[in-house]
């Protein structure tokens, strides 16, 4: 029962982080259009300068936290997270390139799509960890599908 | 066609990153592997800057420095950080739609303090991204 209320209210947190998330990111798109377009700062230099100073706030407030879980991880924990990193900026190098060659109104939808390579991915490689069902699957496609929509009809 | 693989390539690196972060944040705190992969993403993406763009970087202003750093707080102590933590907790399959459907709090934004006007397609999209979030978040 408790170990039940516990994974409850995991999931509520998750979700409420998840929301958070979306609220910044979605906040995000409109200081960086107004970098880039007002300012005419290279997007390439709008996220490397802001990842170095995110770097430098984020470890200024949790560097005590990289220092104790520096002695408890595992290596290959650190090879995941190193992972992650280098595949985010692989996405963020090859977005900006997209914008290069093709329109945001091709680009936009075709990225959007990572939910769902990151629900694919999961149901193959991370079995063990969690489940994927229907009812998420179908929910992603819809939340991908929206996006698509916006990014055409406002294109 | 072109755009269509390089924004794939660009989806298969966000999707990616989570399933990683999901991986790593098994063994240790949302803000730990936060730091740690913002750590190994700026020495690349520092590198490939300074290699194209070192004297836009060196002329940089004041009033650009402070929206610099505003795109830095949103994006990764809230953004990055949220997005992690909600992997961790909630698991990649059920994070990652909710964390993309973040074009809606865009069109929110866009509105609201923008003062951009709202088209048939924005609300078509925005009934679907809504819907989809339903569905995700209303399961148990």
């Amino acid at each position: 029962m408790i170990a039940t209320e516990t994974a409850r209210r995991q999931l509520v947190l998750g979700y409420a982080a998840a929301l958070g998330a979306a609220a910044s990111y979605g906040a995000l798109t409109i200081v960086g259009r107004k970098l880039v377009t007002d300012y005419e700062t290279s997007p390439v230099v709008v996220t490397a300068v802001s990842m170095v100073m995110g770097s430098i706030i984020l470890g200024a407030m949790f560097h005590r936290h990289l220092a104790t879980d520096a002695v408890g991880a595992p290596k290959r924990a650190w090879l995941w997270v190193a992972l992650a990193g280098i595949s985010a900026t692989w996405g963020v190098g090859f977005w900006y390139f997209a914008l290069s060659r093709a329109p945001v109104v091709l680009v936009a939808p075709v990225a959007g799509t990572h939910p769902l390579v990151s629900i694919v991915a999961a149901h193959i490689f991370l079995q063990r960890l969690e489940r994927v069902t229907l009812r998420t699957a179908a929910g992603a496609v819809l939340v991908v599908g929206g996006v698509a929509i916006i990014a055409i009809g406002r294109g | 066609m072109e755009g269509v693989v390089l924004g794939l390539l660009a989806a298969l690196g966000f999707g990616g990153s989570a399933v990683f972060a999901r991986l790593g944040l098994q063994h240790m705190r949302s803000t730990t592997g936060t730091l740690a992969s913002l750590l190994v993403g700026t020495v690349i993406m520092l590198t490939l800057a300074l290699a194209l763009h070192s004297d836009e970087i060196l002329a940089i202003g004041g009033v650009v420095f402070l929206w610099l750093l505003l795109t830095a707080i949103i994006n990764f102590p809230m953004g990055r950080l949220l997005n992690y933590t909600g992997v961790r907790l909630a698991g990649v399959s059920r994070a990652s739609p909710v964390v993309g459907a973040s074009p809606l709090f865009a069109i929110v934004l866009a509105i609201t303090v923008g003062g951009e006007s709202i088209d048939l397609p924005t609300l078509l999209g925005s009934f679907s991204i809504i819907g989809g979030l339903f569905m995700v978040l209303s399961q148990r």
